[in-house]
């Protein structure tokens, strides 16, 4: 029989398949996204509202937590710390991260490629090897500071206040910034540009009073993340602001949490409400904010490469003011924290090849709480990003790709993450091990840990999946199902091949973000199931400084090689 | 193979209501094309005959065999149809070779690899591509990926064929062989098509029957000369091919119209209007001609005095903006007409005539529609 025969349907290749399959996974997602990222939730507000902790059977409902929170003038300076740090981190970071953008985006400074590549290195690194790194260079007792005073007789700066601990925060978020107001000079429609030359505008004109005044939108956007993410960062006062008694909301919950002999677990839980409910608002301001800015979309044809600013003389003094900042924000802490990792002390006053020494790193190899941390680190990176990421790309999946009829609500289930402090994750889940037994004993494992990550994660990594998916034309799949593909089968053959690039990416990303996180691991670690970030924390709390750095430095050279080889070999983008 | 039986089928996207209860039938073997402005709900139907998007109402078909009906609650899945839909994108799977894209139907049908092997090669046959099997589409030509769109539904033999503006990116020149080619494909395989276009050169050439869409109803059903030669409404004779629209009333015996410049044409109007009422009457300009000086009209003909106001050269004829009056029509000549004054000649039985009043509305609103 060929084609041209009129073949009667009865011989035609006709197929069944159920709908059973898809719809299993689909409700699946559903449920396991519910869960993971509503769960922790519960305890945790029950444990706000009741009168005694958790196990304690008399404790009743009431509002004596949030009353005990409202007289305490602790909980009220933190509050007030978190939102002056929170302002001069935002502030500081901006004003790095938009010079920055503009300079890399806009100009032609020498070197703009390898100085744009170089400047989101900061991200990858975690704010505790950063703020360690400082300390160990700028702090009180740090390489210049003593240098400086050696010379003038006075302490230079004193990064154990608000202000100097805003200038940490800033170089930490400052890539942030950087990257959020580049997107939208890249974004932006050169003939915007363009037609304010031809109109007669002089170069400086241009920049002044079209590019940046076009970035409103991303440095409002960038402002308020950044404010979100000072207010809630933890390694930062901790480690500058605790000597000052500066503490600030994270601080605050940590040591209440985990530094009493007996914690108040319902005030922590009504305080880490407050902070959730401080944020959430902040961030519906944001959306609504960022919501008006209709005029300045500028998204149009991209036919014509943007011409780049000519800042003639200024070209090379702005490149070496650049490089200066590179050097002194990055390169001298990180350079000093290895060196101290490699030393018995490190000071001006004594040349440090006089006091090399591997012993710290001796320590690491022999010490099980180092191997420890460094092998559940890896752990958590490979396995968990590997887990998060079929959950992620699952996810999207089934809310951009499918006929469920409760795709819409996973995709607002998934997003929800986003608004929770991290320490707020941590906590969380902290409640729920406390109050529901079995997940009690997963607090002995790392998978605790995984889990928690995940949850915190699924927003930045859809956000690394879906514009992808988005790019993938939906007639692709339309067409897989009208030549008799079911909705598993078209993700298996059609989708998922073509995702490939972004699911390395995703991968990628979630693995430096393990790698890094800390905050919601300080309240959920369990003797074995340490990682670096919070063996950092507690070997510095001890003044261990020597192993503190070498392991900083191993977390160092162990995320360099991974974005190397990421980059190299998977060629994926990591914020791209 | 069956007929297909389309009965009350609707569409409604929150109060917006895309496609109105519509009724038709495709009858085994039949080229059936839906015709319209972009927007009047002939892709909404092609989609819901495909099962990518589902009714709000009414039944679809297939013979005997139920596909969709919203009364009963019964919805077949796309993938369970075995229809063959070929996207205005083609909608070809950039990882797999053409090969490939064409295998997998045939795989999810169990077919063991030599009876795919046959088929593939049987279909690149049909779409004169053979030899291109191991090319992945990008390699592939923009005509060329169009047909392996073709062949990949076709090589798994579906019972409706469905076309979803196939022919559109093509350029020009391509568009009118791809035309003669794809209808005589059809004629030979004998699959039941339909077919999607806002093109109605492309509906006129092809098609065994057109149904002319408007705002979510089928307005004319009919074969392409009857579409063209009597349009059930002024929209139809305006959307497919040129008219020139004049206003007039019916005279008192209903036995001719008498137009606002004056003239009278000696063609009963349409059933049901009354002495007086108003009449819109059209004629396509190539149904025209210009008299010649001292030339004198037939007895079948109606006379336009009128002024040219510009002459276009077209190639195969002059196509001419004359003025009758405050009227502006235009018409087609063979030969040069001289500047001026001429006479234009209308024979009788080209007259379109419609009950009812000025289009001025109506075609504001079509051109809407197709911008």
């Amino acid at each position: 029989m060929t084609l041209t025969d009129r073949a009667p349907a009865a011989v035609g290749l006709s197929r069944r398949e159920g709908l059973a399959g898809g719809r299993i996974v689909q409700y699946a997602t559903l449920i396991i996204t519910a869960v993971l990222v509503l769960a922790p939730f519960v305890p945790l507000l029950y444990q706000a509202l009741l009168s005694g902790p958790l196990y304690d059977p008399t404790a009743s409902l009431s509002l004596t937590n949030f009353q005990k929170l409202v007289v305490s003038a602790k909980f009220w300076t933190a509050f007030m710390n978190a939102l002056l740090f929170g302002f001069g981190t935002a502030l500081i970071s901006q004003l790095f991260g938009t010079v920055f953008a503009v300079l890399v985006g806009r100009t032609d400074m020498p070197g703009v490629k390898w100085i744009g590549d170089f400047l989101i290195w900061p991200l990858f690194i975690s704010h505790l090897v950063l703020a360690l790194s400082w300390y160990t260079i700028y702090g009180p007792s740090g390489y210049l500071t003593l240098w400086l005073k050696g010379l003038i007789g006075v302490e230079p700066w004193n990064l154990y206040s608000i202000s100097g601990m805003s200038v940490v925060g800033g170089v930490a978020q400052a890539p942030l910034a950087y990257l959020y107001c580049l997107a939208a000079i890249n974004a932006a429609d050169p003939a915007l540009e363009d037609a304010a030359r031809g109109a007669g505008a002089r170069s400086w004109t241009v920049l002044r009073k079209i590019t940046v005044p076009l970035l409103r939108p991303a440095i409002l956007y960038g402002l308020v993340i950044n404010f979100v993410i000072g207010m809630e960062m933890l390694s930062i006062p901790l480690i500058f602001g605790r000597a000052a008694k500066i503490q600030t909301f994270s601080t605050y919950l940590y040591d209440e949490a985990l530094t009493k002999a007996s914690p108040d677990y319902g005030l922590v839980a009504a305080a880490s409400l407050v902070v959730l409910i401080s944020v959430v608002a902040l961030l519906l301001l944001q959306t609504r904010l960022v919501g008006h800015a209709r005029r300045y979309v500028t998204v149009g044809g991209k036919a014509t490469r943007p011409k780049r600013f000519q800042l003639g003389r200024m070209r090379w003094p702005l490149c070496i003011v650049t490089l200066l900042y590179m050097f002194f924000a990055v390169i001298l802490p990180m350079g000093g924290l290895i060196l101290r990792s490699v030393t018995e002390f490190l000071t001006p006053l004594v040349p440090f090849w006089e006091v090399m020494t591997a012993e710290h790193y001796d320590t690491l190899w022999t010490h099980q709480v180092f191997l420890n941390s460094i092998w559940n680190t890896l752990l958590i990176s490979s396995a968990g990003g590997v887990i998060g990421t079929v959950l992620i790309v699952t996810i999207s999946l089934v809310t951009h790709r499918s006929d469920f009829r409760f795709a819409r609500h996973l995709d607002w289930l998934a997003q929800i993450p986003r608004a929770l402090p991290g320490i707020f994750g941590g906590l969380a889940f902290l409640y729920l091990a406390l109050s529901v037994p079995p997940i009690g004993w997963m607090r002995n494992t790392v998978w605790l840990l995984v889990l928690a990550y995940i949850v915190r994660y699924i927003p930045t990594g859809l956000g690394a999946v879906t514009p992808s998916l988005q790019q993938i034309g939906a007639d692709l799949d339309a067409s897989a199902r009208s030549v008799g593909a079911g909705w598993i089968k078209t993700c298996r053959v059609i989708l998922l091949p073509l995702l490939k690039p972004a699911m390395f990416s995703c991968f990628a990303l979630l693995f430096i973000l393990f790698m890094r996180e800390y905050v919601t691991a300080v309240f959920l670690i369990a003797p074995g199931s340490e990682v670096i970030g919070t063996t950092l924390l507690q070997f510095w709390e001890n003044g261990d400084n020597g192993p503190v750095a070498a392991l900083a430095t191993v977390q160092i050279l162990i995320t360099v090689i991974f974005v190397y080889l990421a980059r190299k070999i998977l060629g994926v983008k990591i914020y791209g | 193979m069956a007929d297909l039986i389309v009965k009350g089928l609707e569409r409604q996207f929150g109060t917006f209501t895309a496609v109105k209860s519509i009724d038709f039938t495709a009858h085994d073997g039949e080229f059936v094309t839906l015709l319209g402005p972009s927007g009047c709900g002939k892709s909404t139907t092609l989609w819901m005959l495909a099962g990518l998007d589902r009714p709000s109402g009414g039944r679809i078909a297939l013979g005997e065999e139920t596909i969709a009906d919203v009364a009963a609650g019964h919805y077949v899945p796309a993938e369970n149809r075995d229809f063959g839909l070929v996207f205005q994108s083609y909608a070809l799977w950039p990882h797999m070779t053409v090969r490939d894209n064409l295998a997998f139907p045939l795989k999810l049908r169990k077919l063991d690899r030599k009876q795919r092997d046959e088929r593939i090669e049987e279909a690149l046959a049909l779409v004169e591509l053979v030899g291109q099997a191991d090319k992945y589409p990008f390699q592939l030509s923009g005509g060329q990926q169009q047909r392996v769109a073709l062949a990949r539904t076709l090589v798994y033999r579906p019972r409706l064929l469905l076309l979803d503006e196939p022919l559109s990116n093509l350029d020009a020149k391509l568009r009118e062989r791809a035309r003669v080619w794809l209808r005589d494909l059809q004629r030979r395989l004998g699959v039941t098509t339909l077919y999607v276009t806002h093109d109605q050169s492309e509906a006129l050439a092809m098609s065994d029957r057109i149904l002319v869409m408007r705002e979510g109803e089928i307005v004319q059903d009919a074969t392409p000369e009857t579409i063209y030669r009597h349009p059930t409404d002024s929209f139809v004779a305006d959307f497919i091919g040129s008219s020139n629209f004049l206003t007039g009333r019916a005279d008192s015996d209903c036995s001719g119209v008498v137009l606002e410049n004056g003239a009278r044409i000696a063609v009963r109007p349409p059933s049901g209007v009354g002495a007086g009422a108003p009449v819109t009457a059209a004629f396509r300009p190539e149904t025209t001609r210009l008299l010649a000086d001292h030339e004198t009209a037939g007895p079948a003909e109606t006379v336009f005095e009128a002024t040219v106001h510009l002459v276009s050269y077209l190639g195969a004829h002059y196509q001419v903006v004359v003025e009758v009056g405050d009227t502006t029509l235009r018409v087609e000549t063979a030969t040069p007409p001289r500047a001026g004054k001429v006479r234009v000649a209308i024979p009788d039985q080209t007259w379109m005539l419609f009950a009812g009043g000025p289009l001025e509305a109506r075609k504001d609103e079509i051109s809407n529609h197709a911008h």
